[in-house]
Formats: structure tokens, sequence, C-alpha cells
């Protein structure tokens, strides 16, 4: 039980990121790498708006100290700003190239990303100071962090949110017609330049929400904090079916859950926590290619 | 006709050097007499990214020929250090050895960044008897490695077989789960400590790896506190343990936690907060150490730095003065001499405590512990 509550609290930060790696897959069809730094911004972006002083390029910097509130709507203000400009300066010159160099292209990018924080927030693990949430909850026999149960709600009702803009409001809809058929789209009078803009918006806010509550978790940030989170990310959208937005959520709690039992179950099953996740990864493709909720003859959603 | 030239002038040539070396040869008996100054051979990685270790073991060196010199020197003779960088690349390790070989007036070496660095150059230190005394290396692949090979730092497998004996001693613990990263370092430590603490009638509960990088303790602490531990060690660097200490403390559990030297950082107590309380750990030196050499040590690099000496700074402090002790005792200048006179080595006490060195030329001496109290770390003294 209490291996499945920490394996839900880890899925629901992979299964944010999922989120935001699927629905950009879907109206682009390409993976966006830098998704995992974007998470790594918006953990430094509430840091440093939250706290009084900061060390940004080896010098002394004042911070605003703004209120916790406040620090978070930075973090995730920045995030979405970073995804905004990688979608304007990086991907859309490239629209109308092969679908490889977009993927390259994505690497660079999220390389570059990773360079540009170590610059400014140095090498090393920069210590994120906890919010005081109280005595864990007892629940069915399990010692329930509180911070797990605010990452899990936190996560779910995201997810839900952004699942509802996708499907009930006119921008979700042209997202949707974009990803089914994008010139389709743009001669039915959609602005498909402006859709995958917002989409990028939209995905890095997901992507900072997820590096906000993983640096809460864990009491920490750093430059390369997104590289796994984000591998991790990718392997929770395939599983739970590339393009579809419930499919990557529920893939990330999958593989949240799986992870923490082979940890605790498989005889030294700590050090190969990440050879199981991509075990699981490599066994699914094989026996369900389209993923668990994904649809097979659908390439996008 | 040109045939016998060119052997008149090879003779000459041939001859001239022959002048060249005798001269060169009678200088340096001339030095022998007691007038020239005697040069130490230092080589470490001195520039590029993991020049730091290289630069505050030279930071050591300095303070103590300063002090040497100022004392009348070694055998009435001046001490200087022959530099040579060795870049953090194993190839250049045979070239600065060669050349450290080469000058016969070195009679011993000082500092090593990289074990793989002193492992490619100690069979030519071991062809021309030049003694090394190490202070950074670990590799237990340099243990008895070579005659002339000694270390005034503690190999990892010594320092997690005294961990254990402290803990199974002073503290009252019997049972106790085992949590280390999987590589040379985290393995090394976690084997000697299983291995002690076991002979010292303690049982391993459990004993589980992780790598490096790794911030999900959840399932992995679960099961060590379940195995019946009263006390969890640390084998790893600050990173992980830092997240394993919270953890540990926020699935409720209060049993005492010990950490390897990895921890040793000040970073260790910010990243885990106030659930460093009470965490205890070991090293090869503190600077709030209060023993009179390493505090004599510690006024003595501030006053000089004005900063608190490393570790590194510490280490090699100390060899320096073993070696000029040695130079001493030995009466000469002489390799062979010198070598022996630094296996003689005992009860020496260093910044870093007592050094003596065994067999394999590894470093005997009892190590520092410390406890976690306010945020700093203290020294635990008894």
């Amino acid at each position: 039980m209490q291996e499945i509550i920490n394996g839900l609290a880890v899925g629901g930060i992979y299964g944010l990121l999922a989120v935001a790696f699927s629905v950009v897959y879907g109206v682009l069809g390409m993976v966006n790498f830098a998704f995992g730094e974007i998470f790594m911004f918006g953990a430094f972006g509430a840091l440093v708006a939250g706290q009084t002083n900061s060390v940004i390029a080896g010098n002394s910097v004042d911070g605003a100290a703004l209120p916790s509130w406040l620090a978070i709507l930075i973090g995730l203000l920045l995030g979405s700003i970073i995804g905004w400009l990688i979608e304007r300066i990086a991907y859309r010159p490239l629209r109308t190239a092969p679908i490889l160099s977009m993927l390259i292209t994505a690497i660079a990018v999220s390389m570059l990303l990773r360079a540009i924080a170590t610059f400014l927030f140095g090498a090393a693990q920069v210590p994120v100071p906890r919010a005081e949430l109280g005595a864990p909850v007892e629940f069915l026999g399990a010692r329930v962090q509180r911070i797990d149960l605010v990452v899990l709600a936190v996560a779910v009702l995201v997810t839900l949110a952004f699942w509802a803009v996708i499907r009930f409001t006119p921008i979700g809809r042209a997202i949707r017609a974009t990803a089914e058929d994008k010139d389709a789209a743009r001669l039915m009078g959609i602005g498909v330049d402006r859709v995958i803009s917002t989409t990028f918006v939209l995905g890095s806010a997901m992507a900072a929400v997820a590096g906000l509550l993983y640096s809460q978790r864990y009491g920490f940030a750093a430059a390369t904090m997104g590289f796994i989170p984000g591998l991790k990310a990718l392997v929770a959208a395939v599983l739970g079916g590339i393009g579809s937005i419930p499919g990557a959520f529920v893939g990330g709690l999958v593989l949240g859950v799986s992870e923490e039992l082979a940890a605790a179950y498989v005889p030294q099953g700590s050090a190969y926590r990440d050879v199981i996740a991509f075990g699981i990864l490599v066994i699914i493709l094989w026996l369900r290619p389209q993923g668990l909720l994904g649809r097979r003859e659908v390439q996008k959603v | 006709m040109k045939r016998s030239s060119g052997l008149a002038a090879l003779a000459i040539v041939s001859g001239s050097a022959l002048l060249a070396l005798s001269a060169c040869s009678s200088s340096g008996g001339e030095g022998d007499g007691g007038a020239g100054s005697i040069p130490l051979g230092y080589t470490a990685t001195l520039s590029g990214d993991f020049a730091s270790y290289g630069l505050e073991m030279r930071e050591g060196i300095d303070l103590a020929i300063e002090e040497i010199n100022a004392d009348g020197g070694v055998l009435d003779r001046e001490l200087t250090i022959e530099s040579i960088d060795d870049e953090g690349k194993p190839a250049n390790g045979p070239v600065v050895a060669q050349e450290l070989c080469d000058n016969a007036e070195i009679p011993a070496v000082l500092g090593f960044s990289f074990s793989s660095v002193a492992l490619s150059g100690l069979p030519i230190y071991t062809q021309c008897g030049l003694p090394i005394v190490a202070s950074a290396v670990t590799s237990p692949e340099l243990s008895g490695a070579s005659e002339i090979f000694f270390r005034t730092v503690f190999t990892d497998a010594y320092q997690g077989a005294e961990a254990a004996k402290f803990f199974s001693e002073h503290r009252d613990v019997s049972k106790i789960a085992v949590l280390y990263q999987q590589d040379d370092y985290g393995k090394g430590v976690a084997d000697a400590f299983s291995e002690a603490f076991t002979e010292a009638g303690g049982e391993v509960t459990s004993s589980q790896a992780y790598q490096l990088g790794t911030v999900n303790f959840g399932s992995t602490v679960e099961s060590a506190l379940q195995s019946g531990a009263e006390a969890v060690f640390i084998a790893g660097f600050y990173t992980e343990a830092s997240k394993i200490v919270t953890q540990v403390r926020a699935s409720g559990s209060e049993v005492p936690i010990f950490v390897s030297d990895g921890a040793n950082s000040p970073l260790f107590t910010e990243l885990a907060g106030g659930d460093a309380e009470g965490v205890e750990l070991y090293a090869a030196f503190s600077a709030s150490d209060t023993r009179p050499e390493a505090k004599a040590f510690v006024d003595a690099f501030t006053a000089k730095y004005d900063k608190e000496p490393s570790n590194w700074a510490a280490l090699a402090y100390d060899a320096t003065h073993v070696v000029a002790d040695a130079i001493e005792s030995a009466g000469s200048t002489d390799r062979a001499a010198v070598a022996e006179a630094i296996r003689g080595t005992d009860g020496f006490a260093g910044a870093t405590g007592t050094i003596a060195f065994d067999d394999d030329g590894n470093r005997v001496g009892e190590l520092t512990f410390q406890r976690v109290e306010d945020g700093k770390f203290v020294v635990i003294t008894e």
C-alpha cells in the first residue's frame, strides 16, 4: 500500500509532463525534448522569485521575496514564456522541414537550455525551502505525506482542467482540428501558427507545474533535474498511447507505481529502477504498439 | 675524405658532450655539500575542470614548506617545489614520472589528483626508486602496488571499516541497514563497513545499492527500515544522502543515521535541512578539530590564505611534513634512504591526526567523527 501511494505521487508528476509531451506530439508529430528543461526552469523561476537572495551566475542577487502563490505563478509564467520562445525561434522555421530535423533541433534546444541553467544556477543542487504542511496522514495502514496528497491532487486537477480546455473550448476545438489535419484546419480558417503556439504555452505551463511539484517533493532544484523525469514522462506518454491526454496521465501513474513496486520487491531493485521503467516501455511497445489507451489506426489526436 | 671529416666532427661533438656532462655532475656534486636547496617533486592536475584538488593540495604544501624553511630547513638546506601539471590525463603519468626521475636532486614526490594518473606513472617511479607520498588518491589498486608508494589519505575501505568499529562500539546499535552508491566509492566503503560491522558482532539487516542521481528513495527506505534495522548507514555523496535522510525522517523513523565522508559538505545540511540534525559522519579532517596540531594548522592556513583549509590541503600539508621528517632522519637526500625513512614513519602528529603507513603504503590513523548540530558539523570527542 505504501509503495502504491508513493508511486502515485511520483506518477502524478510524470503524468503531467507526459501530457505536455502528448499534446505537442499531437499537433506537430514531434517530441519536444526541451520539456524536461522547462520543468527545471519552472522550479527555478519560483525558487528565485520566492527567495530574498539567490546566487545567479556566481553573483549574489537580491530576490523579490514574493509570497509563495505569486512565486508559483512566476515559475509558471517563466516556463510558458520559454516554451513559447522555443516554438517561435527554434521550431517554426522548420515547420516544413523533415520531422527528423525538428527532432534534432529539439535535442539541441534541450541541451542549450540545460547549459544556460548550469551557467545561471551552477551545477550543484540548490536547496528549495518546502511548504510546512504538518504531520503525515494514516491511510489504509500507509503513511501518506501531505505533500504527496497535494502533488496528486494538483496533478489530477490540472490534467482535468487541461482536458476540459481541449474538449469544450473553441481554442481546444482548434487544437484538435489542427492535430487532425493541419492543412484542412487552415482551409477552415483556423490560424494554425497561433494554435501551435497556444499548445506549446499550455504544455509548457503543465511541465512547469510538474517541475514545481517535483522540487517541493524532493527539496531541491538543479540544472539537470529535468533530464530523467523528461525521459520517464516520454515513456509514460508512449505507454499510455502518445497523443491521448488521459492515456498519458494514466501512463505516468502506471510507470510511477511499477517503479516503486520494483524498487521494493525486486532484489536490489533500487539500483535498477530506471532499467525497469525502460524495460516496461519495451514490453508494452512489443505487445501493444499503440499504448494502453491509444487507438491503432489514428496517428494524431 | 668526406667520411673522415664526418668522424672528426662526431668525435668533437661527443667530446664536448662528455665535457658538458662532467661539468653538470660536478656542479651537482657541489650542491650536495649543503649549500643548494632540496627540490621536492609535485605533480597534480593544475588546470582544467578538476584543478581545485591540485591547487588546494599546493596551498597545504606551500604552507608546510614555509614553516620548515623558517625553522632552518632540512639538513640545513631550504626546501623548494618542482611542480609539473599532469592535466588529469593518465597518458601524462609516465611523462611526468620520467621528468621527475631524471632530476637527480629530487628525493621525493608529493601530490597526485587522480588514481589513474598515479597508476600509469608508478612503474617509472618504482624503477628509479623515487618515493611518493600522495594525498588525494584513494583507489584500492594503489594498495601495495609499489614499494615506494605511500599516501596520507585514507582508503575508502579503511575508512568504512574504522567507521563500523566506531559506531558498533560507541553507539548502542547491533542491527543496521546499509544503503550505498552503486560505484567503486560506495561499494568499497559499504563492503568494508559491512564486514567490520559483522565482525564486531553486529548484523547488517539489509544492503541496497542506488544509482548516483536518484531522488526518490520511498520504497528503498521503507524496505531498509522494515528489515528490523536499529540504524541506517549511507555510503554515498551528499546529494543522495540528504534525500535518504529526509525520506527516512518523513517515514516517521527516528533511528540514528550514519553517513560516509561523501556527505561532508555544507550542502548536505542545506539540502536535508532540519532532518540532518543528529546525523553522524566521518572524515579524514575537520577544520573545527580542537587537537593542538589541527588547530595550529588551521590558524596558520587561515592567516596565510584567509579561508578555511580543505581536506586536501590538510592531507598534503601532512605529507610534506612527513617527507621533510624522513629526509632529516635519513640524513641524506638519497632516494632509497628517504623511502626507508618514510616507511618507518610512526606516530607522526599531523593536522589530520597521527600518521603511520601499513605494509601496503596505506595510511593508518584515526578518523574524525562529526555530528550535525544546529546545521553545523561538530567534532565528536569521545
